[in-house]
């Protein structure tokens, strides 16, 4: 069962649409929905980058289930926020038309929501129009895109693909319709074919079943041999991003190798360093990382990638300590093995070095540059 | 294939015989609409042994997730330097939501920038990119750049 626990606040504080940020019980990633053209929810997948937006906290207590009607939120012209599925907002726009009226964008933005018709979105449209822009060239290019957009909705819809696993490898497995239909045991056979890496929604798949088994550890070895199938086809590590997350979550908790993950990462990470930008938010993900590429990965993957972070990552807080925790790891782990010290001098004064740099950024009082 | 099989040289004119041989026109080009395999293949007496012609068609027309919209981007190089600060964006395509918040909408105004704008809800990110990219193919066709 998803919960709702915020909001995404992309209207700036202004009465508009929010999108709601659900969780699951087991495990510590923030989800959205992905619906289809009524509303109805068609599958839940994770959402990193919610750092980018404003978050409205709310303790309303509402569920989300793949299959029923989704969750839609907007902010009202009083600052009040409403959210429920299609019915309840139906209800709450009949009771409260005057409210809604006072902002002429939020009243069109949920003509939409609740089917309206062309004459009745029209006049939505053109108030919209004459209140937010000057000139009348823009209003009739905006206006007549409108238009020409409730006109395409359904031809719209019918291209889009659907929500549902469709290609030839799915319809094999037997993948249609709602995750809920099948049971955890078939969806961990499912994942584990080869056969099945490629196919639309192996990520989906992975999520529903690590939010329902999040100690299994066939999901850690499944995730881990799904990203070194695909690291062809992934070049930037963006399609692996959500499930590294995840694993990382799972990493202190279970015991499989994470030394093989890590060199591996090191060694992606280390040939493409730019590929870090990718990581960075959310922290969590960005010092885990690090850490497990300090501690397990090869040294000299990971001190490239520190230096790499010192000279070009955006100068955070949260990014020097992240640094200097995996520094400090990494010469606490050359401190206890006496071989490794006498090996590994040069490693220990590099990195002595990197922390001092580290420590000299984290002391200024305007963090402008490394 | 290597990559200097695809080059076409300096013929300033490549860009448009390209796209009017695999597609008929701008437009089709923008939406990755190539000319059916028989017009294709009989206009231009596509033979058993244009294996590499052939491929390019079929390329187009692939569906595979693998493959994304640059599958048949046109690259242009120039010897001279392209300042992009010195042009202003033309267009700016963004959320609905955005348009209750004045001073943004007043800043890209100033920019010179024209304002369209794409639905929230429902929330599917194809859908998403759908409306940006059916409000670019609208934009382009108003303003005649299709008609080169």
């Amino acid at each position: 069962m998803f919960k709702l626990t915020s909001f995404l606040d992309i209207s700036g504080g202004q009465p508009g649409m929010l999108i709601p940020l659900i969780s699951s019980p087991n495990t510590n990633l923030p989800y959205v929905q992905q619906m289809d053209e009524y509303l109805v929810v068609k599958a839940l997948v994770p959402f990193l980058e919610y750092e980018n937006y404003s978050i409205v906290q709310t303790t309303t207590q509402q569920n989300v289930v793949v299959g029923d009607q989704g969750l839609v939120a907007f902010r009202l012209p009083d600052g009040t926020i409403f959210s429920g599925n299609v019915a309840e907002v139906l209800e709450y726009i009949e009771a409260h038309e005057e409210l809604i009226a006072r902002s002429v964008c939020l009243r069109t933005q949920l003509n939409r929501v609740r089917s309206a018709e062309y004459h009745v979105s029209y006049d939505g449209w053109r108030d919209v129009a004459n209140s937010v822009f000057d000139d009348p060239e823009q209003r009739k290019l905006w206006l007549d895109a409108e238009m020409s957009h409730f006109q395409k909705q359904d031809l719209m819809w019918e291209e889009i693909d659907p929500a549902e696993p469709a290609s030839d490898e799915d319809k094999k497995a037997g993948l249609q319709g709602s995750l809920d239909e099948y049971g955890l045991d078939f969806l961990i056979l499912w994942l584990s074919r080869r056969a099945n890496f490629e196919a639309k929604g192996w990520t989906s798949v992975w999520h529903h079943v690590n939010a329902a088994m999040p100690f299994d550890e066939r999901l850690s070895e499944l995730g881990v041999t799904w990203m070194y199938a695909m690291s062809d086809q992934d070049p930037d590590l963006q399609q692996s991003k959500t499930i590294l997350y995840s694993l990382l979550q799972r990493q202190s908790a279970l015991a499989i190798n994470w030394s093989d993950l890590a060199k591996f990462l090191g060694e992606r990470f280390g040939s493409d360093p730019f590929l870090i930008f990718g990581y960075m938010r959310p922290p969590a993900l960005f010092s885990t990382l690090l850490r497990l590429l300090a501690v397990q990965g090869f040294a000299d993957d990971a001190i490239k990638l520190i230096q790499f972070c010192i000279s070009e990552v955006p100068k955070d807080e949260f990014v020097s300590v992240a640094l200097q925790d995996a520094i400090q790891a990494m010469l606490a782990e050359r401190s206890n093995d006496d071989v490794a010290r006498d090996q590994d001098q040069e490693w220990v004064k590099t990195l002595q070095a990197l922390s001092e740099q580290v420590r000299a950024f984290q002391q200024q009082p305007e963090r402008a540059s490394f | 294939m290597n990559i200097g099989d695809f080059e076409t040289g300096t013929d300033p004119e490549a860009p448009h015989k390209i796209i009017g041989t695999f597609f008929g026109n701008a437009r089709n080009y923008y939406r990755l609409s190539a000319r059916p395999k028989e017009d294709f293949e009989n206009r231009f007496d596509v033979q058993v042994l244009d294996e590499e012609l052939k491929a390019l068609h079929k390329l187009i027309l692939a569906k595979d997730k693998k493959y994304d919209d640059r599958r048949f981007a046109i690259e242009a190089q120039f010897e001279h330097d392209v300042d992009l600060h010195d042009k202003a964006p033309i267009l700016a395509i963004l959320p609905e939501t955005y348009l209750e918040d004045d001073a943004y909408i007043k800043r890209i105004t100033k920019l010179g920038a024209e304002i369209l704008t794409y639905p929230v809800y429902p929330l599917r990110k194809e859908y998403f990119y759908y409306s940006i990219y059916e409000r670019l193919d609208q934009f382009y066709n108003r303003r005649g750049f299709y008609n080169v």
